[in-house]
Parts: C-alpha cells; sequence; structure tokens
C-alpha cells in the first residue's frame, strides 16, 4: 500500500487526518505534520524524511501539501528529489484527500492520477439551472 | 533603484511572501542575497520555480548582490531585497548600499539562538550584526505579516 504525508501550514494537516478519517475511517500509513510558526524548514525536511520511513513498505509514498511554493511544498520538494519512490502533490483539500485513501493499493502513479483528478473535480461552482 | 522591501526571513521565498507581502505591495522583482543559497542548485531551482506569476526572481551571492544594487542593474524595477540574516545586510551595508529600514520576517529557532518572539529567534552573530545595523541609524521592525502592527526590535534585545 502506497504511504502518505500530508504536509501544511498550521493546523491544516492534522485537522484534515482528523476530518478524512471521519468519512474515510481510521487510516493506516498515513502520517500528517504540522508546519507551525518559527519551525526551522531543515527541521521540517528532517520530519518529512522520518514520516516518509515510517509510512513507506516499499510500494512508494504520495507526499501531499497545501501551498503550492509554501515552505511545506518546498522542504517536501527536496525530500522527493533526492529520493526514488516519492511523489509530491501541491493544493491538497479534502476531495482530494479521500480519492487518494482507497486508492492506495495500485501503483503510485495510479494514486497520484487519483489525487490529481480528486482534487480538481471536487471544485465545482453551484448552479442550479445544470 | 526602487527597493520597496528590505526583508529577513530564512525561508526566503515562501506562502507568505508570495501569498501576502507579493499582494500588498507592488513588488515586480524579488532579489535574494545569500552567499550558500547562491550555490544550492536545488533551492536556487525551486525559489525560481514557486515565486509568485509575474514577479521575476534573481538569487546572487554578497558581492553579486552589491554589485547589481549599485549599478542598478534593477533601476527600472520594484524590488523585494530578500537575505536569510541580518549579517548580509550589514555587508551590504558596509559595501556601500543604501538601506533605511529593515523588515524582520521569519528567523526560525535552532541551536544557539535566543527567541525573541514566536517567529524570530537570533544568535549572538545576528544579535551584534542588528546591534550594528541599529548604530548605522537603520530601521530595525518585527512585522510577519502586512497587516500586523511592527515591532520595534532593539528594546526586545537589549
Amino acid at each position: 500500500m502506497v504511504g502518505v504525508v500530508i504536509v501544511a501550514h498550521g493546523s491544516f494537516a492534522s485537522a484534515l487526518l482528523t476530518t478524512a478519517e471521519q468519512i474515510a475511517g481510521k487510516q493506516e500509513q498515513v502520517v500528517s505534520l504540522d508546519f507551525t510558526m518559527g519551525e526551522n524548514t531543515a527541521d521540517l525536511q528532517l520530519r518529512i524524511r522520518e514520516a516518509v520511513r515510517g509510512v513507506d513498505t516499499g510500494q512508494g509514498t504520495i507526499i501531499i501539501v497545501d501551498l503550492l511554493g509554501g515552505s511545506p511544498y518546498q522542504a517536501a520538494a527536496i525530500v522527493a528529489m533526492q529520493q526514488p519512490g516519492i511523489e509530491m502533490v501541491a493544493g491538497v483539500n479534502m476531495p482530494m484527500l479521500l480519492e487518494i485513501l482507497p486508492a492506495r493499493n495500485d501503483k503510485l502513479m495510479n494514486v497520484t492520477s487519483a489525487a490529481l483528478n480528486g482534487g480538481h473535480d471536487g471544485i465545482r461552482n453551484f448552479d442550479i439551472m445544470k | 533603484m526602487g527597493i520597496e522591501l528590505v526583508r529577513i526571513d530564512d525561508r526566503l521565498i515562501h506562502g507568505q511572501i508570495v501569498m501576502a507581502w507579493c499582494k500588498t505591495m507592488p513588488i515586480e522583482r524579488i532579489v535574494v542575497i545569500d552567499d550558500e543559497v547562491a550555490l544550492d542548485f536545488i533551492r536556487k531551482m525551486l525559489l525560481e520555480t514557486v515565486a509568485p506569476p509575474g514577479i521575476n526572481v534573481t538569487i546572487l551571492n554578497v558581492t553579486q548582490g552589491v554589485e547589481s544594487l549599485k549599478t542598478d542593474i534593477f533601476a527600472e524595477e520594484k524590488l523585494l531585497l530578500l537575505v536569510t540574516n541580518p549579517t548580509t545586510i550589514l555587508n551590504l551595508v558596509e559595501n556601500g548600499l543604501e538601506i533605511s529600514k529593515v523588515n524582520i520576517g521569519g528567523m526560525s529557532f535552532g541551536q544557539g539562538k535566543t527567541p525573541v518572539t514566536k517567529a524570530v529567534s537570533i544568535s549572538d552573530t545576528d544579535k551584534r550584526a542588528f546591534k550594528e545595523l541599529h548604530e548605522h541609524g537603520i530601521d530595525l521592525q518585527i512585522q510577519i505579516l502586512p497587516h500586523d502592527t511592527p515591532l520595534d526590535l532593539m528594546p526586545e534585545i537589549n
């Protein structure tokens, strides 16, 4: 099963995981990391590496981060560049995570596609006429 | 040359810069000055890719930074000057660059550092550099986000 590491500013990552588990049930091989004000990005990189080690059972890991260009994104990008078997997707939302969780028995590449599709498809403009 | 903001932030270009500062100030180019980052291929590439759309990024070492800023290469542009620590600014000032105000954004906690606020921790070297900058008459203010009330640094570290 593909491992999941969620990294985000504030308490978004832990809250997102807790919330997703309300719908998808308790999850194995998923870790959330909260990046708080004053934390060193080198420390964050270390925490990400450790988290990946913890959730990866050889099938690879997908790291999902909140904001393109933010510190979690940059720290995760460095980890992903230095180590094979890691995919990284930015812009995590509930629909994305809820698509990833049940898709994790598939190949890493397909989990990434599920993340991208789920994240995009979950954003719609409400129009009662359609 | 229009330096709109000089900021110390050891995360350099990140969420607060992209989503807050560059949206409230008319920044056209971010100039990162740091000897270590200028040599780090991966970080350099990342910083170049994470800048907000329409904003150029230049990453220079201190020597290049002094030269470029003094020769007005960026004369037509509104700049955000970003460094990771006050020593770099002191270097720029001692090499003749005129800076009147420094925004202190993020200096993360680590070994040998003393917390000043939640987001700002300083080492002894940082403290010495800040004191010298203060003696140069430079205004030093902690302000994480544009809507935060600036906090004068010197009374906090004396």
